[in-house]
């Protein structure tokens, strides 16, 4: 089994509450603020701080890495990449597998899953998985009240005492909904049927997993979505999201509040992951392990804050999300 | 050809390694140097990994800089420990998510890795300082 040896998070200092977003443009003002990059915070700096944060958590030097996954649906580059960037500069270099997964909120578990079997093939003993993103929406539009930024890191080793990753779904269907052409707004499609296909997909990739889970996350582009999907899953867990505080952070989401939940969970609990994109669901079980919390948590992050004005958030999101 | 200073300075810009003078035990940061700036021997150089956690010894509050700046824009000296024994490495760093009226000569920050420019609209990172976000709490 592959373990879990250690998890970090972070978000940006700043926010927006979706009413002062509203504000500007009328309509309806859905509840509770996204987080907001600030003008130098971009994919690769959110990574990294993730990144070390989970490093020291697991007590893990980035020389000792094997091989860094990252996930965004944010990257502002067609040809760069995130994960060498992030690798190098928690100073593992050379013989470091790096791999970057993208195109959909579910590259996240894309990573995990990928980093998993690395492990459990042998190939390497341990690895870094970070999510990692600043989502982009036009002034105006309705996802510019929930297009989040932020970050999420695991690190899966033979060994570990933070938890383990006990089992996996994956359900691929090809469903696209809502998606965003590079370098533009996403188009979010019919909210409704969107949601529908979402518990579809989901249910579909838990119906494989035997679990009753004690914690849940389930991220997705829209509030309540996640319980609905564990409503129809007919499982009862108490659910992380960190929707209404930070926005849908796209990959980085299901990391984030992965994290909220494991330093929420106790030991022996398990957790239910699951994630949504263009393409499907993954599922993944873990279980929480005897570890300390880190010592920036989630709920440290979500606390620590300042708000900006509309203008300032527009300057900041655009900056940010070139970097 | 827009990368080759930045691309040789990456273990300095976004891992904050530095080098300690062999004869005095000067840190150099982020020069990396052949003659010692303060004891001028032509040492043995030994690669030192500096904390993300300083002080401010003093510091500038900028008002008048280029567009892409946001301004009032602290600009620091900082005392980096090392990791270990030995001298800290007196920095100078810009501030980030910092307002100038929260700085003081004393005062604990944190380096983050940022972007601090881009060249040909490639970022180029590298640490800034700020107020910790643990102190926010």
């Amino acid at each position: 089994m592959v373990r879990i040896r250690g998890w970090g998070s972070y978000l940006p200092l700043y926010r927006i509450e979706r009413t002062a977003i509203a504000d500007q443009h009328g309509g309806y003002a859905g509840g509770g603020e996204v987080a907001v990059p600030a003008h130098d915070e971009g994919v690769v700096g959110l990574g990294v701080s993730a990144a070390e944060n989970a490093l020291e958590h697991a007590g893990v030097d980035g020389a000792d890495l094997d091989a860094v996954y990252a996930a965004s649906t944010s990257d502002p580059f067609d040809e760069r990449g995130i994960a060498p960037h992030v690798a190098v500069a928690v100073d593992a270099e050379g013989p470091v597998r790096v791999t970057d997964c993208q195109g959909s909120a579910r590259a996240a578990t894309n990573a995990v899953l990928a980093a998993r079997d690395t492990v459990d093939a042998g190939r390497a003993e341990t690895v870094l998985v970070v999510g990692t993103d600043a989502r982009r929406a036009d002034a105006g539009t309705a996802e510019e009240q929930t297009a989040g930024a932020g970050a999420g890191a695991l690190v899966l080793g033979t060994d570990g005492d933070a938890g383990a990753i006990e089992s996996a779904a994956t359900n691929t269907t090809g469903f696209v909904g809502r998606f965003q052409r590079a370098g533009e707004s996403p188009l979010p499609g019919d909210g409704r049927f969107n949601r529908a296909r979402y518990v579809e997909a989901v249910t579909g990739a838990i119906a494989t997993l035997d679990v009753s889970p004690d914690h849940a996350a389930l991220p997705a582009p829209d509030g309540g979505w996640g319980d609905r999907a564990l409503s129809a899953a007919e499982i009862d867990a108490e659910v992380h999201s960190t929707f209404d505080a930070v926005g849908d952070a796209g990959a980085a989401s299901v990391l984030i509040d992965a994290a909220y939940a494991l330093e929420t969970a106790s030991p022996g609990d398990t957790l239910l992951l699951a994630t949504f994109g263009p393409g499907g669901s993954d599922a993944v079980e873990l279980s929480r392990g005897e570890a300390a919390t880190p010592e920036m948590d989630v709920a440290d992050y979500l606390d620590s804050k300042e708000y900006v004005t509309y203008a300032k958030h527009r300057a900041y999101r655009e900056e940010g999300g070139e970097a | 050809m827009h990368e080759p200073p930045h691309w040789r300075d990456r273990a300095q810009n976004e891992r904050l390694e530095a080098q300690e003078c062999g004869d005095c035990g000067y840190v150099s940061f982020p020069e990396r140097r052949e003659i010692c700036k303060r004891c001028g021997a032509r040492p043995d150089w030994t690669d030192v990994q500096l904390q993300p956690r300083g002080t401010v010894q003093s510091y500038v509050v900028q008002n008048r800089l280029p567009d892409e700046f946001e301004t009032p824009l602290p600009l620091g000296v900082i005392d980096l420990p090392q990791e270990g024994d030995g001298e800290p490495a007196r920095v100078y760093g810009l501030f980030t998510e910092t307002d100038p009226d929260e700085v003081s000569v004393g005062m604990t920050v944190e380096a983050d890795l940022r972007e601090l420019f881009d060249v040909s609209g490639l970022p180029v990172h590298s640490f800034k300082f700020k107020r910790p976000r643990g102190d926010r709490l």
